[in-house]
């Protein structure tokens, strides 16, 4: 490998890990605010009755300015007690550009400034619910400034209460996540006032209460493929299967669907939310699973069967997240050229060919 | 795979076989044990199980053969030898017991063999059977115990190897390791190593023991983190004073260590467990890649790095059983573990040994 292509290939699994923490984070602030809504501390339990979803598929009404009768699926929903609720939506990245803010903010919060039905919890519409948009408070005073100024003109209008809530990860001697609602105001006069303060999380509290891999966007491809290496692939190979290929000095091998695995994580998911989230099932989408697995046999960790499952030889990295990202990042690049082979420099024919 | 002689199969009880290690040691005056955290009981040891003894023949060549716990028929000789061993010292005999939730491994074989057939073992049985570790707080526990008994007089600290940050304030978690031979009390080891922040790993011990009218004898031996005892002398009073009350410990270690697993579908509740160090031992990243560096080198597993600074997330699979953790560095006090889908009790421990002793040992604390 030459080194300007390893210098390519290095600033490209850069970015790729830089994306995997991205997502991270977003995943974090989210659950960071369901948990923030929707948790109490007086009885350490979810507030009863509430409800968080992940994904979830809502339908709006005929009367929804911007996509009447439709079905709209935004980040995450909480509602508390069947009496009101939060419809969010995370943007942890957002164009530089204030131009192309208008899909991503105006017309997105819009469709949810509805009496949306299909809520987990009731399948009726709440009484009431907020909007809240979570925005990364490296970017929150431009957005701030931005849906101010629409505001103001008038050409953006919301009937339900409507809040910017910024988040970061911040640390001290913990590593913690701070939400601070930064515009508008929360349904929940109490949550607004603590936003409003800035409320600190310990994510020590939430890595030991949530499933902290996925929210409703696509997965970077090697971080969902690490999810599966790591996490799922380990306890379907049987402890006799480990031990023979031990013996036998052979890697074992496993046969999943992208279906069972998605199920698997959709289940484990849900479980750790209040009840009443937990017949809703979206998170991971099978086609994330079956992208990860696709990739993984492209990377030649296995291979797909007629019957279309995957038959994965689960080999022993020492980082097996690090190695698919590289893996990939190597995919992406355009090779390099060989080096034309030089012709030999033919000898110059005789004249007279001496053996005539 | 009929090696087992019929006559040793039917000997459950701890007694016999103390009987049986006492004719294989004979003359000499030393024995080893391994005690180890198990979900076997006697009768699978002895019947119905399958032991792969011609492997382990294979492996450790003869005249070694490892037999099951085994009562002497009184004009047999030695219990478990096999035929073409030239001589008692010449044949390593491996007895195999339980006691409590623990399975000990009893034999008179030389230190380096002694590790061979540990190893091979747990190989062999894991995760029914798992590594046996005992924290610095564990090891002066047992040792406290006897040298509270009324028949104990004399306990001394003969030796101590033990492991210490190169420098107390050391932010990165890197340490040495030490060997003393001392001639100290417990109390006054204890807090020896509690000034240097160190762990133990090995103490050696003597003490006089009184046996009522056959007067006092000398006991000397070792206890590891590993939970392997060495008895130099009176083994019977090392294996009921040191061996059994280090099965104590781990029988209640192991209470702690299992029923972890959350299940595929994670249908089981999450059960952490934390290491408190009780100072921010993580207040600089660079403690955090030292314990990367060293949990890969826990063998037989793989290691996947999530996230790695600020805070520190790692998955680890345990590739003998295919247990799996997610570890967290979240807070510079702390090390969370959080069980996968498959945990077993052997991989918890295999991995908490591991960090306690090549990281930094802390307060192991059940987050339930």
């Amino acid at each position: 490998m030459t080194e300007e292509r390893q210098a390519k290939l290095d600033q490209l699994a850069k970015a790729k890990h830089i994306e995997i923490d991205n997502y991270q984070s977003t995943v974090q602030a989210i659950f960071a605010f369901a948990h923030a809504a929707l948790w109490d501390p007086n009885t350490d339990d979810f507030v009863p009755d509430s409800l968080v979803a992940i994904g979830p598929k809502l339908k709006t009404s005929k009367e929804n300015a911007v996509c009447p009768s439709n079905a709209v699926t935004p980040d995450i929903v909480v509602g508390i007690g069947g009496k009101w609720g939060s419809v969010a939506e995370v943007k942890r990245t957002i164009p530089r550009n204030p131009d192309h803010w208008g899909d991503d903010l105006q017309k997105q919060m819009r469709k949810y400034d509805d009496s949306l039905s299909g809520w987990p919890q009731t399948q009726q519409p709440l009484p009431s619910h907020c909007l809240t948009v979570l925005v990364h408070h490296t970017r929150k005073v431009d957005v701030v400034d931005y849906l101010s100024e629409h505001i103001e003109a008038g050409d953006l209008q919301f009937e339900r209460d409507f809040a910017v809530v910024a988040f970061q990860r911040a640390r001290d001697l913990e590593e913690q996540i701070s939400l601070e609602r930064c515009y508008g105001r929360l349904t929940d006069p109490e949550l607004d006032e603590e936003l409003r303060r800035v409320l600190t999380i310990k994510l020590d509290y939430l890595i030991t209460r949530y499933q902290l891999h996925f929210y409703d966007s696509p997965p970077p491809l090697p971080y969902m493929m690490a999810v599966i290496w790591n996490e799922v692939l380990p306890s379907l190979i049987t402890v006799a299967q480990y031990k023979e290929s031990r013996e036998k000095k052979r890697s074992p091998h496993v046969v999943v669907t992208d279906d069972a695995i998605a199920r698997d994580l959709q289940s484990r998911l849900t479980r750790c939310l209040p009840p009443a989230g937990q017949n809703c099932r979206t998170i991971p989408r099978k086609q994330w699973v079956r992208d990860a697995l696709e990739e993984l046999v492209r990377q030649g960790h296995g291979k797909k069967t007629e019957s279309g499952s995957y038959d994965i030889e689960y080999r022993s990295f020492t980082d097996a997240q690090g190695r698919f990202v590289r893996k990939l990042a190597d995919s992406q690049l355009p090779r390099d050229r060989k080096p034309r082979k030089t012709a030999q420099p033919q000898k110059q024919m005789a004249l007279f060919d001496p053996d005539m | 795979m009929a090696l087992i002689p019929e006559r040793f199969r039917d000997v459950h009880d701890v007694s016999s076989m103390l009987g049986a290690l006492d004719a294989v040691v004979g003359g000499r005056t030393s024995a080893r044990f391994a005690v180890m955290p198990a979900d076997l009981d006697q009768a699978a040891l002895s019947t119905d199980r399958t032991w792969h003894w011609d492997e382990w023949r294979v492996l450790l060549g003869d005249p070694y053969l490892a037999l099951a716990v085994g009562r002497p028929e009184s004009d047999q000789g030695a219990a478990g030898l096999p035929l073409d061993a030239p001589s008692v010292h010449d044949a390593p005999v491996l007895f195999v017991t339980i006691y409590g939730g623990c399975c000990i491994l009893s034999s008179a074989a030389g230190s380096g063999v002694f590790r061979r057939l540990h190893q091979t073992f747990l190989r062999e049985e894991y995760p029914s059977v798992g590594r046996g570790f005992l924290d610095t707080s564990m090891v002066f526990e047992v040792l406290e115990g006897v040298a509270a008994d009324n028949c104990c007089s004399g306990f001394v600290v003969r030796g101590c190897s033990y492991r210490a940050p190169i420098d107390a304030a050391a932010e990165d978690g890197a340490w040495e390791s030490d060997r003393k031979w001392t001639q100290r009390t417990l109390e006054n080891a204890s807090l020896y190593l509690a000034e240097t922040k160190g762990w133990v790993r090995r103490i050696g011990f003597s003490f006089d023991w009184d046996e009522g009218e056959a007067g006092f004898c000398e006991a000397a031996g070792s206890l590891g983190r590993d939970a392997v005892v060495t008895a130099t002398s009176a083994v019977p009073v090392v294996w009921e004073q040191v061996v059994l009350r280090s099965a104590a410990i781990l029988s209640q270690e192991k209470e702690t260590l299992q029923g972890r697993d959350r299940g595929n579908s994670y249908e089981f509740p999450l059960r952490p467990l934390k290491i408190r160090y009780g100072e921010p031992v993580f207040r600089d990243v660079a403690a955090a890649k030292f314990l990367v560096r060293q949990l890969r080198k826990l063998p037989d597993s793989s290691l996947s790095v999530y996230h790695g600074n600020p805070y520190l997330h790692v998955s680890l699979v345990d590739h003998l059983d295919g247990s799996s953790f997610a570890v967290w560095v979240v807070d510079a006090e702390e090390i969370t573990i959080l069980p996968g889908a498959r945990a077993s009790a052997s991989a918890f421990g295999r991995l908490i040994g591991h960090v306690l002793d090549q990281f930094r040992e802390g307060e192991l604390i059940a987050h339930d």
